[in-house]
C-alpha cells in the first residue's frame, strides 16, 4: 500500500501545481492561428475554383456538342439569275411551291412563272447533288421541275421579269401537289392572263393557297381511319425529336404543315 | 449563483471561441494554460520545450473546438490533447525506448517515507526516470490510465506497460530511499 500512498501524494501535489507561461506565449499562439486560418481560406477558395472550372468545362462541352448535333445541315447555293431586262414592271411574280410526298421523302419543286416575255431560269439545287435545271420560256408559263430527292432543297428562283440583280435563296417547305393540281393552277393563271394583262401577286397567292387547301383535304379524305396509338406515337416522337429532325419532318409531312415561300423581288 | 454563472460563462466562452473570437480564445487560454503547462512539464524535462508543446496543443484545441460536445469536462478534454501532444513530441525526438522483456515483478518494498517531498523534488524524481519509464509512470500513477489504455496510446503491449511501470517504481524507490537516508542523516527542525 505504501507505493500507492506515495503515488497518491505525488498525484495530488502535481495536480495542484500551475506553471505560468511566458508573456508572449499568447501572441505566438494568435499568430499561428491567423496563419492557419489564412491557409484554410485559400485552400477552400482553391477547391471552389477547381470545382467551378470543372463545372464550366462540363457545361461548355455539353453546349458545344448540343449545338453541333442540332445544327441543320443546309447548304445554300446561290444561283445567278438571268440578265433579261423586263419590259413590264408590275407583273413579276414567281411562285414556287415545293411539293413533298407524304410517304417518301420526295420533294418536288413546282415553279410557276409569270409568263409573257420571260426568261426564266429555274434552278433547283439540292443539298447533296446539285442539279440545275434551267429553262427558258419566252411564252408560257409553268415550268415544272420535279425532282425526287430525299434531302432538303433550297430553291432559288430568279425573277426575270424585272432587272434581276439579286439572287434569292428560298427554302421551301413541302406540300403535296399532284401534277393535276399544278396543271390546274397553271390553267387558272392562263385564264387570268387572258382576262387581264397583268396578274397580280395576290391573285397568284390566292390560287396557290386554294390549291394547297384542296390537296390537304383530299389527302385527309383519302386517308384511312385515324388510330389513337398512331397519334400518341406521333406526339411522343415529336417531343423527342431534335430540332433538326423536327425541321425535316415539318418539311416532309404534307398533313401537318403547309408552308409557302414567295419570292418577291423588287424591281 | 456564482458557480452557475461561472459555468454559463464558460459555456458561452467556449461557443464564442469555437467561432474564432480572439477575445474568448484568449480568456480560455489564460484560464487553462498554467495547468496545461504543468501537465506537459510532467512529460518533458525542458520547460521551454514543454511550453512549445503546450502552445501546439492549444492550437489544436482552438482549431477543433467545434468538435467539443460538452459531454465531459472541458479541462479533461484539453488535458487529453496535451498528453497526446507531449507523447508525439517525445516520439519525434526519438527519445522514447521501451524494453520489451516481460518479467514477473513483485511489489516494490518502499521504505517508510517520513519526509514530505516538495513539488520540485517530486518533479526532479520524475525527471530522473528514462523517458519510457516516465511516460508509463505518469500515465498510470498521475493521470489514472489503465495498462490497456496506456498500451494503445503508446503503441506497446500491455505487458510492456506493466514492466515499464515496475521498473519506474523501482528506480523511484531507490531515489526516495536515498533521499530518505540523507534526510535521516541530518536533523530537520
Amino acid at each position: 500500500m505504501a507505493p500507492l500512498k506515495f503515488e497518491d501524494s505525488i498525484k495530488e501535489k502535481l495536480e495542484q501545481r500551475a506553471i505560468t507561461p511566458s508573456r508572449d506565449s499568447w501572441e505566438q499562439l494568435a499568430n499561428q492561428m491567423d496563419i492557419l486560418e489564412k491557409k484554410k481560406k485559400y485552400s477552400n477558395i482553391r477547391w471552389y475554383a477547381i470545382a467551378a472550372s470543372v463545372m464550366g468545362i462540363f457545361i461548355l462541352s455539353s453546349v458545344f456538342f448540343n449545338t453541333k448535333n442540332t445544327s441543320v445541315s443546309i447548304d445554300p447555293q446561290v444561283v445567278d439569275a438571268s440578265n433579261e431586262e423586263l419590259k413590264e414592271t408590275k407583273s413579276k411574280q414567281l411562285v414556287e411551291v415545293q411539293n413533298t410526298k407524304q410517304e417518301s421523302n420526295i420533294e418536288e419543286t413546282v415553279m410557276i412563272v409569270n409568263p409573257k416575255s420571260i426568261q426564266k431560269k429555274i434552278e433547283v439545287v439540292s443539298g447533296l447533288d446539285k442539279d440545275v435545271i434551267s429553262q427558258k420560256n419566252t411564252e408560257d408559263v409553268a415550268s415544272l421541275a420535279v425532282k425526287e430527292n430525299k434531302n432538303h432543297r433550297i430553291v432559288e428562283i430568279a425573277d426575270s421579269l424585272g432587272s434581276i440583280q439579286e439572287n434569292q435563296e428560298i427554302q421551301i417547305a413541302g406540300t403535296l401537289i399532284s401534277d393535276d393540281n399544278v396543271a390546274g393552277v397553271v390553267a387558272q393563271i392562263k385564264e387570268l392572263q387572258k382576262r387581264d394583262a397583268d396578274v397580280t401577286e395576290d391573285e397568284i397567292n390566292e390560287l396557290l393557297l386554294k390549291a394547297q387547301q384542296q390537296m390537304a383535304t383530299q389527302e385527309i379524305i383519302q386517308s384511312n381511319t385515324v388510330s389513337a396509338s398512331a397519334l400518341l406515337l406521333d406526339v411522343e416522337t415529336e417531343l423527342d425529336e431534335t430540332f433538326k429532325n423536327k425541321v425535316f419532318e415539318a418539311l416532309k409531312s404534307g398533313f401537318k404543315k403547309v408552308k409557302t415561300a414567295v419570292a418577291e423581288r423588287e424591281n | 449563483m456564482k458557480i452557475i454563472q461561472f459555468y454559463r460563462n464558460e459555456t458561452q466562452l467556449i461557443k464564442k471561441a469555437a467561432k474564432q473570437h480572439r477575445d474568448a480564445q484568449r480568456q480560455l487560454y489564460e484560464k487553462h494554460a498554467p495547468k496545461m503547462l504543468s501537465v506537459c512539464r510532467q512529460y518533458i524535462r525542458d520547460v521551454h520545450f514543454a511550453e512549445e508543446v503546450m502552445l501546439s496543443g492549444f492550437l489544436k484545441v482552438f482549431m477543433n473546438l467545434h468538435t467539443f460536445k460538452f459531454e465531459g469536462s472541458f479541462e479533461g478534454w484539453i488535458r487529453r490533447i496535451m498528453i497526446r501532444e507531449s507523447i508525439s513530441f517525445l516520439r519525434k525526438e526519438k527519445e522514447v525506448f521501451f524494453t520489451e522483456d516481460v518479467q514477473k515483478y513483485t511489489e516494490a518494498s518502499w521504505d517508510h517515507i517520513n519526509i514530505e517531498l516538495e513539488v520540485e523534488q517530486i518533479q526532479e524524481l520524475i525527471d530522473s526516470l528514462p523517458n519510457g519509464y516516465r511516460m508509463v509512470f505518469v500515465l498510470y500513477a498521475i493521470e489514472g490510465y489503465k495498462h490497456k489504455e496506456i498500451a494503445s496510446m503508446l503503441g506497446i503491449a500491455e505487458s510492456t506497460s506493466k514492466t515499464q511501470l515496475f521498473k519506474a517504481r523501482k528506480v523511484l524507490q531507490q531515489k526516495v530511499n536515498q533521499q530518505n537516508k540523507k534526510s535521516n542523516g541530518t536533523i530537520k527542525i
